[in-house]
Parts: C-alpha cells; structure tokens; sequence
C-alpha cells in the first residue's frame, strides 16, 4: 500500500468540511485536520479509486455518532482548565506574598484615619457626605471601568484562545465588590473602621482579579500567537 | 467491542506506555499503533483518545510541540519527568490488576 500525501488543494477541501460541520476556530480546525487528514489518506491509500468525497465522508464517520465534536468538547474543557489553572495560581502567589499584605494594611489605616479627618475638617463632597468615604466609590468605579477598558480584547487578538480564557468565571471577587457595609450614623466610628476594612478588602479582591486576569489573557495571546506562527509555516 | 469496554479503563496507561516506547507520537498514530500492536482486536476512538490526551496534558504528564507535516499542523505528544513516574507506576498496577483477574478467572491453576 502506497502512501497517499494530500495536495495543499485536497487539504483546503478537507478544511471546508470541517467549516460546514460547524466547527469555525482555526485552532478547532488544526485540531481535527491532522487526525482527519491522515484518516482520508489511508482510505485513498486503500482504495486509490475512491474519490476524495467519499473518503472524507467514509472517514468522519469513523470519528463515531459525535464526529469532531468530541474533539472539540475535550479541546473546550482542556484550554479552560488551563487558563483557570494560571489564573488561581497568580492568586495564591499574591495571596502569599508579604508586600501586598503591608500594601492592605496600610490602606486600610489610611482610609480610617483619613475619615476620621474629613469628619473633624468637615471636608465634604458636593452633597455633603465625607469626603474620604465618596472618593472611595469613585475610586472603585474608576478602577472598575479600567478593568473593563485595559482588559478587554482587541478585534484581532479575539481568537479562540482569548475566547476561552474570558469564559472563566471570577464572579466571587466581583460579588465581594457588591456588598457594601451598612451605614449607622450613630456609631461614626464602627462605620469609618468597617469602610477602612472594605476599602483594604477591595483593594485585595481587585488587585487579585486584576493581575491574574492579565496574566491569563496575556497568555491566551502568547498562544494564539504561537498558533498564528505555526499556521503561516504550514501556509508557506 | 467488549475489549473496547476493559480497554477504556487502562486508556491512560495504554498511551503513556506507547509514549515510553516510542518517544513522541501524534493522535492518529496512536490509534494505529494499538490498532497493529493488538492486531486490530483494539480500537481506540478519537471520542476516548483526545479527552484523555488533553487530560494528561493538563495533569502535567503530557507535553505538546507543533509541527507542520504535509502541509498541516501536526501535535506531538510527549511524557514528562512525571509523566515518566507515574508511567512506571500506572504500568505496574495494571499489571497487579491483571494478576488478579487472572487468579479469579483461573482458580485452579493459581491455587497450584
């Protein structure tokens, strides 16, 4: 038995197959077109009558009732867990690390004393709340829309990779961002000491988010540039 | 077909124990070399293959490298360091498990 290479021109047909079963991503289809490939050349290499049609039909067929699905699924689960791996790593490692608990720290202090001081100075915001304590939500609003402006992927790094990586879910650190400690105006300085205690704790849940978030996301990058890099070798 | 049912339970190892034998191998030649070794009694699917080696990748066992063979991207799978160890370990109580089911399967002769 001979062995059968496919043409650049079969190889592009066998791509189109793969396009019209649904499966879109380049790196999806890099997946499946090699085990594909190899499938539809020992067909062709058995019987050299059968026409390419025939052969790739006969060989997804053999892939079982899902077809590439599974491919794809397992592809899906793999690519997420590695980049929740990456992402819960950076977040121990800071977690761990002592200077960013001296950072909370001495936010916290920060916040509690400066409300204290508004409160004495009477410095006030423009609706007349403490100044300090307004100057925190604005500052987590800022912080928060930043997140969203310096993270959020550009049109042509949107691939699969990035796809992936944006679909972990960080929900517990923006739920800790949510919930705000009730107000009591009869007890200033419980109130001011739970404010420094959320600011010092936001602070962490965003710092955390943030950094392990970039992390993962320059990562999904590296990949797909890796995989940009390989797919023009194979063009050439 | 009932082959497939034991096989599916010692997947792991059966491509571990490849990947010790032969270095490095791609999807489909994996399949091709239980296909030969067992004389097509075994056939492994893609549906169990990739989970299971994209699994042992994300456990650590298994690395990739791409390359391009005939025009198109081809992965190679390789074991690790750990890989390697935990080859050794998976291999031997397969083995364990076989003797096993042998001395069940055989009372007699493994009575003496």
């Amino acid at each position: 038995m001979d062995k059968i290479t496919l043409t650049p021109e079969q190889l592009k047909e066998l791509k189109f197959f793969i396009y019209a079963r649904g499966f879109r991503e380049p790196e999806v289809q890099a997946e499946i077109l090699d085990h594909f490939a190899c499938k539809v050349e020992e067909k062709l290499a058995k019987e050299p009558k059968l026409d390419l049609n025939t052969a790739m039909r006969e060989a997804h067929a053999e892939f079982g009732y899902s077809g590439f699905l599974s491919i794809k699924a397992s592809l899906d689960l793999s690519t997420r867990r590695k980049y929740k791996h990456i992402y819960w790593q950076e977040v121990k490692r800071i977690l761990l690390s002592p200077l960013f608990l001296i950072l909370i720290l001495v936010l916290g202090y920060g916040v509690y004393e400066g409300s204290i001081w508004a409160d004495v100075h009477k410095v006030y915001d423009l609706l007349g709340g403490n100044f300090v304590r307004s100057s925190i939500w604005l500052l987590m609003l800022l912080a928060l829309i930043g997140k969203f402006i310096t993270l959020k992927p550009s049109k042509k790094s949107n691939s699969y990779y990035m796809k992936m990586a944006n679909s972990i879910n960080t929900m517990p650190f923006i739920i800790l961002w949510i919930v705000f400690p009730p107000t009591n105006p009869s007890k200033p300085e419980r109130e001011m000491i739970l404010r420094a205690v959320f600011f010092a704790f936001f602070v962490i849940c965003f710092t955390i988010d943030y950094i392990a978030s970039y992390k993962m996301l320059r990562m999904a990058e590296q990949d797909y540039k890796e995989f940009e890099e390989q797919q023009q070798q194979s063009l050439l | 077909m009932e082959q497939n049912q034991v096989v599916k339970g010692s997947l792991t190892t059966i491509i571990m124990k490849l990947l010790e034998d032969n270095g490095r191998m791609y999807g489909y030649e994996i399949t091709k070399a239980v296909k030969e070794a067992t004389g097509n009694r075994m056939n492994i699917t893609e549906a169990a293959l990739y989970p299971a080696l994209h699994k042992l990748v994300a456990d650590g066992m298994l690395v990739t490298t791409t390359e391009t063979v005939d025009g198109r991207m081809r992965k190679y799978y390789m074991l690790t360091k750990k890989g390697k160890k935990e080859t050794v370990s998976k291999i031997q109580a397969l083995k364990e498990a076989m003797e096993s089911i042998h001395m069940i399967l055989n009372p007699k002769l493994s009575n003496g």
